[in-house]
């Protein structure tokens, strides 16, 4: 379980978020949403243990600037938003890194191939991470959040960078998982429809929470992009008028 | 064996074979097959050839040895340097180690030849400290404010160098020769100080051998994945820069070995550091020994050995780099 309340942070003298209160329990879905700037990215890299805050973040009972970095690594994964590597290694030897926080020498590690099959890229094992694609390489990244092992994995815009066959393939992974997931997305569709509770953010604030397949959610998003939205036939959002 | 392994053990056997030369080389030539039985003979207690005895071992091996010694030292660091700052210009002085010394070693010509190592080793790691000061942000070091605290200091130290050097009568000469680095004055004591400030210091580096390829990744993803970048850094930088600024207290400052052995490792042998790091050491050690034995031997007298090394190491990483992209095999 995480529990914000009064959640602030600071980076320099810019205040990114303001007194945040939520909680999210074990194994929920989660959607961040909101206009570029709202501070959704820094709210994974606070839950992340990436920055210091005000106030307090409690996972598991304990504030996360309590927390060792190789427990919070066994609780928490991250994947993050554009990543780019020149460095040659392969796509086997990097999803064997995320077993680092479990085995030392993690190039011993064995069994990654199901984290490999898991997001569909079992073919790229002995492929160089520097060339393959920036879909193939999100996948890799999944896949490598997969192997730390975590209860809670973020994702920040996971779907970014794919064709719409991967989006759909990924979404279905993501919310298949048996674990708490929490993701940024600008897409309000997957997010009406995948997640269950829906964050909206913004300025550094939080608008509100809101289940999946809401109204409420729709109306929420209308107001804040300032579109009118409507739901057709129970699943999709889409603008009002011709 | 597997290939990687195989590359190490080449690595291995041409850095002995290279020793082996490198002491049969000098102006009393002594025949490779002498060399050999000269040393075997030593262990046995049986003198083969005295006066080959003397020269081996106490001329001509403990140059041989720190020469090893100094390029390990230097490829270590250099390697150190450019994973922690993720920056492929990376290099064992970016913290100010070389002007540091520099600095050092000007003030100790100044006062007495015996001053210049102390000095310069005090005054290298003071240059590292203070840069390791200016670039703690909320008490981690920052790579990317480390190589502009270590460009400042440097040209700072540099500075007063200069200055010393202009308005003293110093030995411009021998400050010169210091400058760019030689091995003429080595001897045993040196070597062995050398030897067990590595021994101690090589195995801290050698241990966070898992965490580099994390780091790689950048101090935020290692942090995601589990890895203490704080203790890392500081562990790694400081042994790094500890034993460098050893290393140039006794041989001056040495260029290029730092910097290329790491990319000529990476280009033969891939990243991960499990292989990486044991084979830019042996390159380092090897590159340095050829440039040293290739230095003393030149007719006209001993070139100072940071000329050479660029001029063996350049031309080593060109060809590597140019073959790279004609015969591009993701490695």
């Amino acid at each position: 379980m995480i529990e914000a309340i009064d959640l602030s942070v600071k980076i320099g003298k810019n205040q990114i978020l303001k007194n945040l209160n939520f909680v999210i329990h074990e194994r929920e879905k989660i959607a961040i949403i909101g206009p570029n700037g709202a501070g959704k990215t820094t709210l994974l890299r606070v839950l992340g243990g990436m920055l210091p805050y005000e106030g307090k973040l409690i996972i598991n009972g304990k504030e996360i600037s309590e927390y060792r970095r190789q427990d919070l690594a066994k609780l928490i994964s991250y994947v993050p938003q554009i990543f780019y590597t020149p460095y040659t290694f392969t796509v086997e030897e990097f999803v064997k890194m995320g077993k680092y926080i479990s085995i030392r020498n993690w190039w011993n590690a064995e069994g990654i191939d199901r984290y490999l099959d898991e997001v569909g890229i079992l073919n790229l094992k002995a492929r160089y991470v520097n060339t393959i694609s920036g879909g193939e390489l999100q996948k890799v990244l999944i896949a490598r959040a997969l192997a730390q092992n975590p209860r809670i994995i973020m994702l920040d815009e996971p779907t970014s960078h794919l064709d719409p066959k991967a989006v759909f393939e990924l979404n279905r992974t993501i919310i298949n998982l048996e674990k708490t997931v929490i993701s940024v997305v600008h897409d309000i569709n997957a997010a009406f429809n995948l997640y269950s509770k829906i964050m909206i953010m913004t300025n550094g604030q939080l608008y509100g929470i809101f289940s999946g397949k809401s109204k409420e959610f729709v109306d929420a998003i209308s107001r804040i992009y300032q579109i009118e939205y409507e739901i057709l036939d129970g699943k999709f959002i889409v603008p009002k008028g011709p | 064996m597997k290939p990687k392994f195989l590359i190490l053990f080449s690595l291995l056997i041409l850095l002995i074979l290279n020793i082996l030369f490198s002491i049969s080389i000098g102006p009393v030539r002594i025949p490779f097959d002498s060399v050999t039985s000269t040393i075997f003979y030593y262990f046995m207690g049986d003198p083969y050839n005295r006066i080959y005895m003397l020269i081996i071992f106490y001329i001509r091996m403990p140059r041989v040895f720190l020469a090893v010694l100094v390029g390990a030292v230097l490829a270590i660091s250099g390697l150190i340097t450019q994973t922690i700052f993720r920056n492929p210009l990376g290099d064992p002085y970016l913290t100010g180690i070389a002007s540091g010394a520099a600095l050092g070693a000007s003030i100790g010509f100044l006062i007495s030849p015996f001053v210049v190592e102390p000095l310069a080793f005090a005054f290298a790691m003071l240059a590292v400290f203070i840069t390791f000061i200016i670039s703690r942000v909320d008490g981690e070091f920052s790579p990317e404010i480390m190589i502009l605290a270590g460009i400042a200091v440097s040209f700072l130290f540099s500075a007063l160098a200069s200055y010393l050097i202009y308005l003293k009568e110093v030995n411009l000469r021998g400050v010169l020769f210091w400058l760019l680095g030689g091995l003429y004055g080595a001897n045993w004591n040196d070597v062995f100080y050398l030897t067990i400030a590595s021994l101690i210091l090589f195995p801290l580096i050698l241990y966070f051998v898992p965490e580099f390829d994390l780091m790689l990744m950048g101090d935020e993803q290692a942090k995601s994945m589990g890895v203490d970048t704080k203790r890392v850094k500081l562990i790694t930088l400081l042994s790094s820069s500890i034993v460098t600024s050893f290393a140039v207290s006794m041989v001056g400052i040495i260029g290029f070995i730092g910097l290329v052995s790491p990319h000529i490792g990476r280009k033969i042998i891939g990243e991960s550091h499990r292989f990486l790091l044991p084979a830019s050491i042996l390159i380092g050690a090897n590159l340095l020994l050829a440039s040293d034995t290739i230095a003393r031997s030149n007719p006209g007298g001993e070139i100072p050995v940071g000329i050479i090394t660029s001029f063996v190491g350049a031309p080593l990483l060109i060809y590597l780099l140019i073959r790279r992209r004609f015969f591009d095999r993701g490695n």
